[in-house]
């Protein structure tokens, strides 16, 4: 398959460069072989590696179009196209897939190549003009061994011929459907390749103009590995036990024998008179003219190939050629100019220094020996230069590994010194640690990050340990706050980081379940576990095998830290009383219940006072299965990130932690659902916990607010700080301006407990939290918590989110200047039902009755923020009613909620005004009266 | 209808009186996302907690205006589509106003349609009667579904400096939220409200962040010094702001001060 590939790649030339005279042999990068001193063939070429400054990976399938040279880099399973100009000695990647690019072929800016792409091999061609990559195929079926020639790509699918014009974009079929063929080369308008009749294949040829097919052999030998260039075709051919090459022309129909020694001769390429071939494993040419045979391999390259280095895949331009040679135990690709004779080429340089602080200057002289067209070099830090002998300045502390590249039309050599420059600097300590919080005791694994190359480590661990390897394993026994500082050293010199705070350590308290060993005995059966369980030495405290079979309930001994085993079995049978007393049954799962843990500061006023206690599903019993449960109050600050994340995530925000839970196994795998009951300190809720906010303002401020009929200060103003959860009434009061009174509902800051679980793996999340009662004895809250997914580490948290419901603050109210009144102003437009905060309607606004007292006008509705923000409630007063009386005090003054609150409406104005109108007309018309009378 | 109350900087004409409202509802057939022009000012917060969502609208509105999934067919969080589930865009009212925010001084719902696309995204049924599931909530999270961009990590005030959230001479090149936890309400900082982040003000050595409350015009605004003349911050059209006028919700905060009444600040980008 690949040979036919190389034919398909066959390349041509339009004038013979084949001269048979004395042999100048350059080879690779070294030292030129006379041919005629070793074979006397005599002929003038130059060979040279192409691939030369590769030492790690092979490069394959070379294809040639004039002095553009494309081939495959292969490292392991995965390739990628190069593309190599010879004259300008330009190297450039066309492919970086991860995936396998093979077989290119080249055709002036045209590259095509077969690609791995969404699970199939398909045709891709890059346009070296424009650097674009155009997938020519995209289908499901393979697509094999592309050639181009012109505009036409020529290929291989599924047994059949194909070929795609670049210009047109038609696809058509070449070969006939239902016979299989491949191995396609193509030439101008003519298409050849191989086709199968029973075990025999066949050379035929396509004409693409009139998509003709026309068969060119017919007897019994296996033709293969076509080759085409003008009206010649070339192929390989079984004759009398060897593989032969032919020829074929189209124009006479004659075939001539080219080959006829006792060797194989395989996968010819044609360009004008010249074709090459593999010789057994050797690269040998023919000229057409004067039937002379060469072996370029055997006579041109004597000294680096041997019968143990194949030299194959030859493809063909004019007086080059192309193959895939071996060269320092990798494949490479090699070039042989024929009719130039050049010295060896051999990359070779000094440098002036080799180490040194940054910024390191270096100069480099060229020293390389044969004619330099140019110079390509990498200094191993990114950076590149194409002078003779360039200087370069290394900024940064490394060790770098230097290459030069020299080229020339006809030859390229390289070579590369590695570890050449060393700068050098003191080291910059950096290091990381796998875990930075925990418990005590808490055991930590640093590890150093250094920069600068460091020969030595002097770690100072905080609490006075200290260690002089690299990565210590250190272990911390007492709860505090540690800096951390690493001396990193080396020959420049020395560095120190310091971590301020770097390992938190808390006070935590443990706990461990053990599942017991004794009087519990296991068998494994097809039905899964049995167990067998004996009541001398395991507590049964519930079994009832007439009314229940499928529960037992075990009590452990002392000191295994557990309250009850709960044993299940799902099979009909259930569990049974056995003969010798012991119950057995087989086991689906048992269910672990814990003791009560509590804090040790239950009657001290130090700290934050708690308990839990757990219980947890496990398919099996596994005897001497460990889980430890510890405590310690709030969050490490690495935890405490952690929740607030996993808060954010679901709309809401860490207020304080409680304690966290840590749950760890033993011996023992992990949990199904488990439930933990976890008691809180009711005055660390009172203090912590989250409730809906209640800001009061108005405007103007400074209306005096009543909660309950009780003064709580003026606008704005904060309630809620004592108040019971529960619906309260809330009056607003300013003189001049309409009263508000509303209802509103204080939450219980415990629906705001939640559990945050943290998992050993994956996203952490909210689990169900569910408050359960307030015990008045201990003054502690309990939360059960469901965790479906099992024990992990939990964070009982406080959490509060934004958008306080009083938050629609600063409701523009009017002064109450002229008589209005009548009218609803205020009310609610919803409120937020379902959630624990304000109820939000008002109560319906009345007119007040009575006169009221010169100088006070109430608030309209609106004033009171927290209303839902229907724009009536904006109205001013004009437009709508009045207000209900509020708990206010005459002439603004702050008063007690007993006081007796003045009269306020706008009835009384449009009284005191129509009477001040009836004595004013009465009084003009009395002066009218008088003067009348005089 | 097209809407004819345009929005003038200085100016802002309130309006609740939309000529394509109606007691069964309010229409917007050539919004802004017919050529997305969208504007932070036509986000108004209304009769709903959810000053987070709120906010974090606006945030992009401002920031990356480009961003907001306000398409023909629906609105988009993350990688969801929220059908348009009325062809006219209809808004549901209640006792004739808007049950969800309120329209801006351009005149224009798609805020309100967003709210409510975000309020059945979250599992609301009908969005008028149960509201609940978008009461309350963090802004940073809202920020993330509105864009299906990355949150940063939350940033404590205490630390801020001109830099730490990506700007553009001041101007915030993400969209960015602040919150509260106390916050001031004396000095009309409300607690636990959320607050678009708008930027730093442009000065050599910042003094002040632009932040602005969802409530817009109806929003208490601090009180301030800034005593610059130039008082058009941003000036881009069709939406410039003013700081200086206090009927807009958009305000310049002293950077102390917000540093010691803020609780977070958090962003979000690619």
């Amino acid at each position: 398959m690949l040979n036919w590939k190389l034919v398909g790649n066959k390349q041509k030339i339009r004038h013979l460069f084949f001269f048979l005279a004395v042999v100048v042999i350059i080879i690779g990068n070294g030292c030129p072989v006379h041919a005629d001193e070793s074979s006397g063939a005599g002929i003038d070429a130059t060979i040279s590696s192409l691939s030369t400054a590769t030492w790690d990976s092979n490069q394959e399938m070379p294809a040639i179009w004039q002095d553009r040279v494309v081939w495959e880099d292969r490292i392991e399973m995965q390739s990628d196209i190069f593309f190599y100009n010879i004259t300008s000695g330009k190297e450039q990647r066309l492919t970086i897939t991860g995936s396998a690019e093979l077989h290119p072929d080249i055709f002036a800016d045209l590259v095509v190549w077969e690609g791995w792409s969404n699970g199939s091999y398909n045709i891709f061609l890059y346009d070296l003009a424009n650097d674009v990559t155009i997938q020519v195929t995209d289908d499901t079926h393979d697509q094999f061994n592309p050639c181009v020639w012109g505009d036409i790509i020529a290929w291989e699918d599924g047994g059949s011929v194909y070929y795609y014009n670049v210009v047109t974009g038609e696809e058509s079929q070449a070969s006939e459907p239902g016979t299989p063929a491949g191995k396609p080369d193509v030439w101008g308008n003519h298409i050849v390749w191989e086709q199968w009749s029973g075990d025999n294949p066949e050379i035929m040829l396509y004409n693409i103009s009139n998509r003709s097919i026309h068969q060119v052999t017919s007897d019994p030998g296996n033709q293969q590995y076509p080759s085409i260039w003008e009206d010649r075709i070339v192929w390989s051919e079984d004759k009398d036990g060897y593989k032969q090459i032919m020829l074929y022309n189209i124009t006479t129909g004659n075939v001539t024998n080219l080959t006829s020694d006792p060797w194989n001769h395989e996968f010819p390429v044609i360009f004008g008179n010249l074709v090459v071939y593999e010789r057994f494993s050797d690269i040998s040419a023919i000229d057409l003219t004067t039937s002379e045979e060469v072996l370029l391999t055997e006579e041109v390259l004597p000294a680096p190939d041997t019968p143990d280095t194949p030299q194959i895949q030859p493809a063909l331009w004019g007086n080059r050629v192309v193959w895939r040679g071996v060269s320092d135990g990798y494949y490479d690709i090699f070039l042989c100019t024929l009719g130039v004779s050049l010295p060896p080429l051999a990359a070779d340089f000094m440098a002036n220094i080799t180490e040194g602080i940054p910024p390191l200057v270096v100069e480099f002289t060229d020293k390389s020996a044969g004619e330099v067209a140019g110079w390509t070099w990498d200094f191993g830090d990114g950076e590149k230069s194409h002078v003779q002998n360039p200087v370069h300045t290394f900024a940064e502390p490394e060790i770098y590994p230097v290459t030069l590249t020299v080229h020339n039309p006809w030859q390229r050599s390289a070579v590369r010194m590695d570890g050449l420059i060393t700068v050098g600097s003191p080291p910059v300590p950096d290091y990381s640690a796998d875990v930075l919080c925990g418990p005590a005791p808490l055991s930590v694994q640093f590890m150093d990050k250094s920069n600068g190359y460091p020969s030595g480590w002097h770690w100072d661990f905080g609490d006075g340990g200290n260690s002089s390897v690299q990565d210590p394993f250190y272990t911390y026994e007492s709860p505090g706050v540690y800096t951390v500082s690493l001396l990193a050293e080396n020959k420049w010199g020395n560095g120190t980081t310091e971590k301020e705070d770097y390992i938190t350590v808390v006070e935590g308290s443990s706990h461990q379940c053990i599942l017991p060993a004794e009087g519990v005995g296991i068998e494994y059966t097809d039905a899964g576990m049995h167990i067998v369980l004996d009541p001398g030495a395991f507590g049964i405290s519930r079994f009832d095998p007439l009314e229940v079979r499928s529960l037992v309930t075990g009590i452990p001994g002392p000191g295994s830290g557990i309250s009850g085993i709960e044993f299940i079995s799902g099979d009909e049978t259930g569990f049974y009383q056995s003969g010798n007393e012991t119950i057995e049954g087989n086991l689906s799962g048992i269910v672990l219940i814990s003791d009560d843990v509590c804090s040790l500061n239950r009657n001290s006023s130090i700290g934050l006072v708690w308990d839990y206690n757990f219980s947890s599903f496990y398919p099996e019993y596994p005897p001497g299965g460990a889980i430890t449960s510890t405590v310690w109050e709030g969050s490490t600050p690495e935890d405490a990130i952690r929740f607030e994340e996993i808060a954010i995530d679901n709309h809401h925000h860490v207020n304080a932690t409680a304690i966290t839970l840590l749950f760890q196994s033993g011996n023992i795998q992990s949990s199904g659902p488990a439930t933990i009951v976890a008691g809180i300190d009711s005055a660390w809720i009172e203090r912590y916990g989250w409730r809906w906010s209640h800001h009061v303002d108005s405007d103007p401020q400074g209306a005096m607010v009543y909660v309950d009929s009780k003064l709580v200060g003026k606008t704005p103003v904060d309630i809620g700080e004592g108040l019971s959860p529960g619906n309260h009434t809330v009056s607003l009061v300013k003189p001049g301006y309409y009263g508000n009174i509303t209802t509103i509902t204080i939450g219980d800051r415990r629906e705001n407990i939640r559990a945050i679980r943290i998992p050993d793996f994956g996203e952490g999340s909210f689990v169900n939290t569910s408050f359960l009662y307030h015990d008045p004895v201990s003054g502690m809250d309990y939360f059960r918590v469901y965790s479906p997914e099992g024990l992990s580490k939990f964070g009982i948290v406080s959490v509060r989110q934004e958008g306080n419901i009083f938050q629609l603050v600063n409701l523009v109210v009017s002064r109450a200047l002229s008589a209005g009144g009548g009218g609803g102003g205020g009310g609610s437009s919803g409120g937020t039902p379902g959630r624990a905060a304000a109820s939000a309607a008002s109560p319906p606004v009345k007119e007040p009755p009575g006169p009221a007292p010169q100088g006070t006008v109430a608030l309209p509705p609106a004033a009171f923020e927290g209303h839902q923000a229907h724009e009536s409630t904006l109205q001013p007063l004009g437009a709508g009613g009045g207000g209900e009386l509020p708990p206010a005090t005459p002439g603004g003054e702050v008063g007690s909620s007993s006081k007796v609150l003045p009269i306020e409406g706008t009835s009384s104005l449009i009284v005191l005004r129509s009477l001040s109108l009836v004595f004013v007309a009465i009084f003009v018309a009395v002066v009218f009266y008088m003067r009348w009378k005089r | 209808m097209r809407n004819t109350k345009r929005y003038q900087s200085q100016n802002i004409t309130f309006a609740n009186q939309l000529p394509a409202c109606t007691p069964n509802g309010c229409t917007d057939q050539t919004g802004p996302e017919r050529d997305q022009s969208f504007c932070i000012q036509d986000v108004e917060q209304g009769s709903l907690p959810d000053c987070y969502f709120m906010a974090a609208l606006a945030s992009v509105a401002w920031a990356d205006p480009n961003r907001l999934g306000v398409f023909a067919t629906g609105y988009k969080f993350k990688r969801d589509m929220v059908a348009t589930t009325l062809p006219d865009k209809k808004v549901a009212t209640y006792n004739g106003s808007p049950c969800y925010a309120r329209i801006g001084p351009r005149g224009f719902i798609w805020p309100l349609l967003y709210e409510r696309a975000y309020a059945v995204w979250r599992g609301c049924g009908n969005p008028c009667t149960s509201m609940n599931c978008i009461v309350g909530g963090a802004g940073m999270q809202a920020l993330e579904d509105i864009t299906g961009y990355t949150k940063s990590p939350v940033i404590q005030p205490g630390t801020w400096t001109a830099a730490t959230i990506p700007n553009n001479n001041g101007f915030a090149s993400v969209p960015a939220v602040a919150w509260t936890t106390n916050g001031d309400p004396g000095n009309k900082i409300p607690a636990d409200h959320t607050f678009s982040y708008l930027g730093h003000y442009p000065a050599i050595n910042p003094a002040y962040v632009v932040l602005r409350n969802p409530h817009g015009r109806l929003a208490p605004e601090p009180s301030t010094n800034v005593t610059r003349s130039d008082t058009t911050w941003y000036s881009r059209a069709p939406c410039p702001i003013n700081f200086k006028n206090d009927k807009d919700g958009i305000f310049a905060l002293a950077v102390q001060t917000f540093k010691s009444k803020f609780a977070g600040i958090g962003y979000v980008r690619k």
